[in-house]
């Protein structure tokens, strides 16, 4: 058995397993980090890939749970077209900010979508029409896809929680966006995407599209934001304008850098990362002394996720996937001079650059 | 091929459900019941969570002190700090649900985003939000009166004991359910009392700037303003009108004042002046009123360094809301959750022994809120920093206002 395969077994066995064998409180954890993690994976094409800063991808996460509220809970449309309506609205309203991307980059690009998610908290807090205005909209989106109910899931006489019909769902969802996004990255506009990222000058001297590929980097990653805000409301049945706020953004951008940005693995490690270690520090708080430093566990929890920011930026800017492959090369080529393997060579050329730190 | 296969049969027979066990948060061994509360002890409405939960422990060791539920059954609170932060409400949910009998939990969104599993898995919680939305839900337990009837209640005072008779009254209110339901209560006053309200400004609970929104209430030269908004957002709302040279009557709904602001040297003369507060219950120390009476003697017992402050009170009305609820479904000798469900239905009328208005619970089509409110005026002499003014006054208008079926 090749390694590819024994790992997507292990992860097979994993997404079986975990529902049957984790609690509720477990799956509700791993189901809102597979959440963060579809959205993850879209910021990181635009981020890690295309080389494009965006600090709005709360926005479109608002405009997919906005999209479930209006297609799933109050249309009663189904889950295909609920999820894909998130898509289509989060795609074009990617690109339309993607459109800004063509005369803006780094910071005044970072601003721009800053303000979108601005201007998206006025739409979600003042158009009850869409949002349900302050107040929020809640209701249940049909979760059925062929004989599966997601909401009240029944397979061969046999009931499971709602919670394990969720992280089923989530994952299975993770598992496709991370292949899709594996697919875009390999194919024609990937390279484009990479080629964009290296150096844009370059890149348009060799016959790349420039503007196509930031427009379509900015595409996929709101659709598979917007994908990630319409499960987020199809799990909790309830959404309200403060939840997209640019802390949220933030906290994507935090994933894609903890996890590792570019790399397929980097944003969901960073989402099940970010995602549970918070509760992980609450379980075992009561063996830390923690009162003794004048903290509270949320205190400490929001200290430790400052710290793992500012510390995979200085001194680990590949994040979690990129050392996991630093570790494995050096398993691999022993005590040979490693700057003599080709692939750390490569893995040296993929080291982000000053610019690149400076953009994110 | 034989993995999946494996993983089929693994997965088809440890499906479990959403069936709970028969009474969790019941320990029959050890005659204890365990209640959860979700709450904010960290972060900025810090402020509110932490004396609630105070407040709501302090009632239960009295309870337990005193023989416990039915004279038989001993409390034991579980708290989570949810942070006031929904995903994590909703996972803290998952935690507690299948190791408490009860829930009680703090925030509009919150109780918004949890309802739906409460509705699936059948369990009571008490919404810690005097929101009139939930009257009407099987699965919540509210107390104390709603945010329409504190307004009502108000504007009644203001025209026929505060001089308001042909003034100018305005509203200023924060976004969201909240400040809808404190815009209800006013109009509903003004349909009731015969007067119109010349200006009505919002806000947002991010919002840190007051200047523009309170210019122009000024402006709409406004002698009253009824104000529903937050502890943090109370202050800058008044100094800013006091930069503008704008000082009406502001009258608060209950969660727009908290004690700082009583030990604010720049603004307690100008609230002493200009501000009342309309919120449930007696003076801090008022121990005419029975639930107060015990609420000091608990805490001279199981908390003696507790300060005054409101939200201690509001916790310990909680924990009263939960006992009512505790009694009745140890009376009826079912701790299950259809029994707890049962046990509202037959609740009927619970008193809250003058700390808040009585309440008659039941089939949600049958449920009537409390109708009363006390109307505060800051005072640095008194425990708490509030003098009553009006102590539980019922207006007409309140009386017969008619809650959403």
């Amino acid at each position: 058995m090749t390694r590819r395969r024994l790992v997507a077994a292990v992860l097979a066995v994993a997404f079986v397993v975990l529902p049957l064998a984790v609690g509720d409180f477990g799956l509700s954890v791993l189901t809102f980090a597979g959440i963060f993690a579809v959205g993850a994976i879209g910021l990181d094409l635009a981020v890690g890939h295309a080389g494009q800063i965006s600090l709005g991808h709360g926005f479109f996460m608002g405009v997919g749970a906005y999209a479930a509220v209006n297609l799933g809970a109050e249309a009663g449309l189904g889950l295909p077209v609920w999820l894909s309506g998130a898509a289509v609205a989060g795609g074009a309203l990617g690109a339309l900010v993607g459109l800004c991307a063509l005369r803006l980059r780094g910071a005044y690009l970072a601003i721009v979508t800053v303000g979108v998610v601005f201007v998206g908290l006025y739409v979600w807090n003042n158009v009850p029409a869409i949002s349900g205005g302050a107040a929020g909209a809640g209701g249940e989106a049909p979760a059925v896809l062929g004989p599966l109910d997601f909401n009240h899931l029944r397979v061969a006489g046999q009931s499971y929680a709602r919670e394990q019909a969720w992280f089923w769902l989530v994952w299975a969802l993770v598992a496709a966006a991370a292949w899709l996004a594996a697919n875009l990255v390999r194919s024609r506009t990937g390279r484009a995407w990479q080629a964009v990222h290296d150096n844009e000058l370059a890149a348009s001297a060799v016959g790349v599209d420039v503007g196509r590929a930031k427009v379509s980097a900015f595409a996929v990653a709101g659709a598979l934001g917007a994908v990630a805000g319409a499960l987020y409301f199809g799990y909790v049945q309830y959404v309200g304008p403060d939840e997209w706020s640019l802390f949220l953004s933030v906290q994507f951008l935090a994933i894609v850098i903890v996890g590792g940005s570019g790399r397929l693995a980097g944003p969901v490690v960073g989402a099940v990362v970010l995602g549970g270690a918070p509760r992980l520090v609450e379980e075992l708080s009561p063996h830390l002394p923690i009162g003794g430093l004048g903290l509270t566990v949320a205190n400490l929890n929001r200290l430790l996720f400052g710290l793992l920011v500012v510390c995979f930026v200085a001194y680990a800017p590949r994040g979690l996937a990129g050392g996991w492959d630093d570790l494995q090369r050096r398993r691999r080529w022993g005590r040979r001079p490693l700057a003599d393997a080709p692939m750390v060579r490569a893995a040296v050329a993929d080291e982000p650059t000053i610019d690149d730190k400076e953009q994110l | 091929m034989a993995l999946t296969v494996a993983l089929a049969l693994l997965a088809s027979a440890c499906g479990r459900g959403d069936s709970a066990p028969d009474t969790p948060g019941f320990d029959k061994a050890s005659s204890t019941i365990r209640v959860g509360i979700l709450t904010p002890l960290s972060g900025p409405v810090q402020v509110i969570g932490e004396p609630l939960l105070n407040g709501f422990r302090t009632r239960f060791a009295g309870i337990n002190a005193r023989g416990g539920i039915g004279g038989k059954y001993q409390v034991e609170v579980v708290a989570e700090d949810n942070q006031y932060d929904v995903p994590t409400s909703v996972q803290l949910y998952q935690k507690v649900k299948e190791q408490v009998a009860v829930l009680a939990l703090v925030g509009t969104p919150h109780v918004n985003a949890i309802l739906p599993q409460l509705k699936t898995d059948g369990v009571v919680a008490l919404p810690g939000s005097l929101d009139a939305n939930w009257i009407r839900e099987i699965n919540l337990l509210p107390y104390g009166g709603p945010y329409q009837i504190q307004f009502l209640n108000g504007a009644n005072w203001y025209l026929n004991q505060g001089g308001g008779r042909g003034r100018r009254i305005c509203a200023m209110a924060i976004e969201g359910p909240y400040g809808d339901a404190g815009i209800a209560g006013l109009e509903a006053a003004a349909a009731a009392e015969g007067f119109t309200i010349e200006a009505t400004e919002r806000y947002r609970s991010t919002d840190t700037e007051f200047a523009p929104p309170v210019g122009r209430l000024a402006d709409a030269r406004c002698d009253a303003v009824f104000l529903t908004g937050l502890p943090a957002t109370t202050g800058p709302i008044v100094g800013a009108g006091v930069k503008l040279e704008f000082t009406p009557l502001w009258l608060g709904q209950s969660p727009t004042w908290s004690t700082a602001l009583s030990k604010s040297a720049e603004l307690l003369p100008v609230l002493e002046q200009h501000f009342l507060l309309l919120t449930d219950g007696p003076e801090w120390g008022d121990e005419t009123e029975p639930a107060m009476k015990q609420m000091i003697a608990d805490i001279g017992l199981y908390r003696p360094e507790q300060k005054p402050d409101i939200y201690f009170q509001g916790g310990y009305l909680e924990a009263m809301a939960m006992e009512a609820l505790l009694e009745k479904a140890a009376a009826l000798d079912d701790l299950s959750r259809a029994g707890f469900l049962e046990a509202q239905r037959q609740l009927g009328r619970v008193s809250f022994g003058g700390l808040a208005g009585d309440w008659t619970y039941g089939p949600p089509e049958q449920r009537d809120p409390s109708r009363v409110t006390t109307v505060f005026r800051p005072n640095p002499s008194k425990p708490g920093g509030l003098e009553a003014v009006a102590k539980n006054m019922s207006a007409p208008s309140a009386q017969a206002y008619r809650f959403k079926s």
